[in-house]
C-alpha cells in the first residue's frame, strides 16, 4: 500500500475548502405558504409504546382545524426522538432544514426535551413540551420554549393538600424517588411543602430509572411505620413498585400516592386490588369536565380498537398542539415571532380548563388534578380507574422560579 | 497508488457532502467516521473488541463543553485539552483492560463505560446529568454550519492521514501481528500488552477528539454521548463498513447515520431494518460494505477480462 503523501493531502484539503466555499448550500426551503409543524416523539426506545399515541393525538388537533389556521395551511411531519437527546437533536435539526419546520411539539422525556429546546432556541422555532422538568420554564427558559404541564410546585402542593383533606390524622410520609432530574426537582418541593401541610418526611429512597425490584426499599419503608408511601416516579417504575407494595401487604393498609402519574397508561397495568386506597396526581385524566376534553376523549376512544381512553401522554401532545394553534389564532398569523408574542400572556379555556401562559417564564398556569381510585365493586367499566376529587391551578411563587431572564427573540 | 485514489475520492465526496446531505448530518457523519476509524485501530488492526469507546467520546465531549462554557478558551486549546484528557484516561483504563483478553477485555471496557456513564449521570452540577450539558457555543467565526462542516472535514482528513500513518508504521505492523497471533508476536520479542495499550490509547485520543467536535456541533452534550449503547453503535459502524479495510469504517459511519435518518422518517420501527442489515452483513458479508464493493468490482473485472480474452 502506498501511504498518502503530504502533497496529496494538501491538494485534497485545498480542493475541499475551495469547493465548499464556492458552492453555497442548497436551500430546500418550501414555499412559505404552508407552515410545517414537527411532532417529535419516541417511536423506538424505552417509551416506544407511548410515542405513536402521542403523535396520533397531536395530529387529531390539526385534523380538527382541517390543517388550516389564520388562513395558513399547516403540514404535520414526525420524527423519532428515540428517547435519546443526541438522536432527537439531530432529527430536529434535520427536520428544520429539510422540511422548514417552524413549530415543534414533543418529545416525552425531560432530558431529551431540553436538548430539543436548545435546537429550538438556535433555529428560532417554537417548542411546546409537557413534562416534569421545571427547567424549561425555569433556569433554562428562553423565548422559544413553552411548558404545558403544571409546575411541579403546583402539582406537589395540591397532591399534599388533597391527602391532608382525605387523611386528617396522617403525618408520616415515606418517599420513593426516581433518581434523576425529574425526581429530584419534585422531591425538593415535596420536602419544602410537606411541613406546611402538617406532614413529616420520615424517609427517602432514591431508585434508578428502570428499577423493577423494590423489596429492599419496601422493607426499609415498613420499618419507619409511615402513614403513606409517596411516589415520585413514572411509568413501569411506578407500576412495579405498586405491584410489590401490594404483594408485601403494605397496601391497601397504607395509602399510596402517585404524585406525578401517567394516568390511564399506568393505572390500566394494575389490578383493581392494587389500585385500592390510592391517590393519583396527574396533568390529564379523561374525565376532565371541559367541552374540549369531552370531544377529544370521545374521538380518541372511537379511534382506539379497544376503546381505551387517552392518558396523560396523548393528552399532553394534543394539549400542546392546541396551544400552538391558539397562539397562531391569537397572532392571526403563523409567523414565529408574532405567535410567540401572542402566546405570551395568552389566556384560554381549553383542554384542562383555564390555561394561562405566563409571559416571563412561558409556564402554563393550569389545573393539576388529583384522583381517588375507584374500588373494584364501584367500577362502572374496566376503565373507571378513579374520580377527580381535587384540582388546583395555583401559580408557583415568583421567588421560587429560576427563570430570571427569558431573553430576546 | 490505490490509497491515493481512494483519498482523492473521499475528498471529492467531502466537497459534495453538504450538497447532498444537511450540513449538520454531514458533519456528524464525519465525526463518527473518525470514531469508527479509531475503533478500527483496536478492532480491525489489533484484534481487540471494545464496548467502551463511548467513555472517551463522552469524556472528550464533556471536557470540550465545560472548557468552552466555563473557561471560554480558544477552540484549538479546547480541542487539544479534551484530547489530552481522553488520552490520559485511556492510559489508566487501558492499563487495566489489557491485562485480560477476549471476553474479559470486553467486559472490562464495558464496566468502565458504565462507571463513567453513572458518574456523568449523577454529577449533575458538572455534567447536567440526564438533562445534558447545554450552552456549548462555537466561536462566532464557526457559527455557520457550513463553515463548521469545512473545519470538521479538514480535521477529518488530518485524522485520516494520521491514522493511516499509524497503521503503515512499524507500530501498525506489530498491531497486526498481535491480531493474527498474539503468542507469536510475544515470541518474537514484542511487548504485547504495551502495544495493545498503545493501540487502545491512540484510538481513545481520536475518539475523544471527535467527542469534542460533537459537543460543538449541536451546542449540547447529551447524556447518551457517554452511554454504552453509543459504544455499541460504534462497533456496529465499524463492522458494517468493514473492519478488514482501513477506509471501511468511514462507509460504516455514513451508512449507519444515513440509514437511521432516512428509514426512520419512512417507518417507525426502523431499528428492525438496521437489525436485519446487521444480521445479513454478519452472515454473508463478513468484510462489510467494503467486501460488497470488492465482490462487485471482482465480478466486473472478471466479465471484462473474459470479453477481452483471445
Amino acid at each position: 500500500m502506498t501511504p498518502i503523501d503530504r502533497r496529496t493531502f494538501l491538494a485534497g484539503s485545498t480542493a475541499l475548502g475551495a469547493a465548499a466555499m464556492v458552492g453555497g448550500v442548497p436551500a430546500v426551503a418550501r414555499a412559505a405558504k404552508t407552515t410545517t409543524i414537527l411532532g417529535i416523539f419516541p417511536l423506538t426506545g424505552p417509551y416506544a409504546d407511548t410515542g405513536p399515541l402521542m403523535s396520533k393525538a397531536a395530529e387529531m388537533a390539526l385534523k380538527e382545524v382541517d390543517y388550516e389556521v389564520a388562513g395558513q395551511k399547516l403540514r404535520y411531519v414526525t420524527r423519532d426522538s428515540e428517547t435519546k437527546a443526541g438522536s432527537a437533536t439531530r432529527r430536529a435539526e434535520e427536520a428544520i432544514a429539510s422540511d422548514d419546520v417552524k413549530y415543534i411539539v414533543g418529545p416525552w422525556s425531560s432530558g431529551v426535551a431540553l436538548a430539543v429546546g436548545e435546537v429550538a432556541r438556535k433555529r428560532k422555532v417554537v417548542h411546546w413540551f409537557s413534562g416534569g422538568t421545571e427547567d424549561i420554564s425555569g433556569k433554562r427558559c428562553h423565548r422559544y420554549a413553552f411548558q404545558w404541564a403544571a409546575s411541579p410546585w403546583t402539582a406537589m402542593d395540591v397532591v399534599l393538600a388533597t391527602f391532608r383533606k382525605q387523611n386528617q390524622k396522617a403525618k408520616r410520609l415515606y418517599l420513593f424517588i426516581v433518581d434523576y432530574a425529574f425526581g429530584w426537582s419534585l422531591q425538593k418541593y415535596v420536602e419544602t411543602l410537606a411541613p406546611g401541610h402538617g406532614f413529616e418526611v420520615v424517609g427517602v429512597d432514591r431508585h434508578p430509572l428502570g428499577q423493577r425490584e423494590y423489596s429492599s426499599y419496601i422493607t426499609k419503608a415498613a420499618a419507619t411505620n409511615p402513614d403513606a408511601i409517596y411516589m415520585v416516579n413514572f411509568g413501569l417504575d411506578t407500576v412495579s413498585a405498586v405491584r410489590q407494595l401490594f404483594n408485601f401487604g403494605m397496601t391497601p393498609k397504607i395509602p399510596v400516592i402517585l404524585s406525578w402519574s401517567a394516568g390511564v397508561e399506568e393505572l390500566v397495568q394494575m389490578s383493581p386490588e392494587m389500585r385500592q386506597n390510592m391517590l393519583v396526581g396527574t396533568n390529564f385524566y379523561y374525565t376532565i369536565d371541559t367541552p374540549v376534553a369531552k370531544k377529544f376523549v370521545a374521538e380518541y376512544r372511537k379511534q382506539d380498537s379497544k376503546g381505551l381512553p387517552p392518558g396523560y401522554a396523548p393528552g399532553a401532545s394534543y394539549g400542546c398542539m392546541r396551544m400552538v394553534l391558539a397562539g397562531m389564532r391569537a397572532a392571526k398569523s403563523t409567523d414565529v415571532p408574532a405567535v410567540i408574542k401572542a402566546t405570551e400572556g395568552l389566556k384560554i379555556d381549553d383542554l384542562v380548563g383555564e390555561q394561562t401562559v405566563v409571559a416571563r417564564n412561558h409556564q402554563t398556569v393550569r389545573p393539576y388534578f388529583v384522583l381517588k381510585t375507584t374500588p373494584k365493586s364501584e367500577m362502572k367499566d374496566d376503565y373507571d380507574f378513579g374520580t377527580i376529587i381535587n384540582s388546583s391551578a395555583k401559580e408557583q411563587p415568583g421567588e421560587l422560579n429560576e427563570c430570571k431572564d427569558i431573553g430576546s427573540l | 497508488m490505490r490509497d491515493r485514489w481512494i483519498f482523492l475520492l473521499i475528498v471529492g465526496v467531502l466537497a459534495v457532502g453538504p450538497f447532498v446531505q444537511r450540513e449538520v448530518i454531514a458533519t456528524e457523519i464525519l465525526i463518527f467516521a473518525v470514531v469508527a476509524l479509531a475503533n478500527n485501530l483496536i478492532l480491525g488492526y489489533t484484534g481487540m473488541l471494545s464496548f467502551g469507546q463511548a467513555t472517551f467520546f463522552g469524556v472528550g465531549a464533556y471536557a470540550a463543553g465545560l472548557l468552552t462554557i466555563h473557561a471560554g478558551l480558544p477552540l484549538p486549546v479546547v480541542l487539544a485539552a479534551a484530547t489530552v484528557l481522553a488520552t490520559g484516561l485511556a492510559v489508566l483504563i487501558g492499563a487495566v483492560c489489557v491485562q485480560r483478553i477476549g471476553l474479559y477485555f470486553i467486559m472490562l471496557t464495558f464496566a468502565f463505560n458504565q462507571m463513567f456513564y453513572f458518574i456523568a449521570y449523577s454529577w449533575t452540577t458538572l455534567t447536567g446529568g440526564e438533562d445534558g450539558l447545554p450552552g456549548v457555543r462555537r466561536p462566532a467565526a464557526l457559527a455557520d454550519d457550513l463553515t463548521f462542516y469545512v473545519l470538521v472535514a479538514l480535521l477529518f482528513l488530518a485524522c485520516l492521514l494520521l491514522m493511516k500513518r499509524v497503521v503503515d508504521s512499524p507500530w501498525g505492523r506489530v498491531f497486526r501481528a498481535i491480531r493474527d497471533n498474539e503468542a507469536r508476536a510475544a515470541a518474537v520479542g514484542h511487548d504485547v500488552r504495551r502495544y495493545k495499550l498503545l493501540s487502545f490509547t491512540i484510538s481513545a485520543a481520536f475518539t475523544g477528539f471527535a467527542g469534542a467536535l460533537y459537543s460543538l456541533l449541536y451546542g449540547i452534550v447529551p447524556i447518551d454521548a457517554i452511554h454504552w449503547l453509543r459504544s455499541g453503535d460504534i462497533v456496529f459502524m465499524t463492522l458494517i463498513g468493514g473492519s478488514g479495510h482501513f477506509f471501511g469504517p468511514i462507509i460504516g459511519a455514513a451508512f449507519f447515520i444515513w440509514l437511521s435518518e432516512t428509514v426512520s422518517v419512512v417507518w417507525d420501527r426502523w431499528p428492525m431494518i438496521l437489525g436485519v442489515v446487521f444480521a445479513l452483513v454478519v452472515l454473508f458479508l463478513r468484510g462489510g460494505v467494503v467486501e460488497l464493493i470488492r465482490r462487485g468490482h471482482g465480478l466486473v473485472t472478471a466479465r471484462g477480462g473474459a470479453a477481452t480474452a483471445p
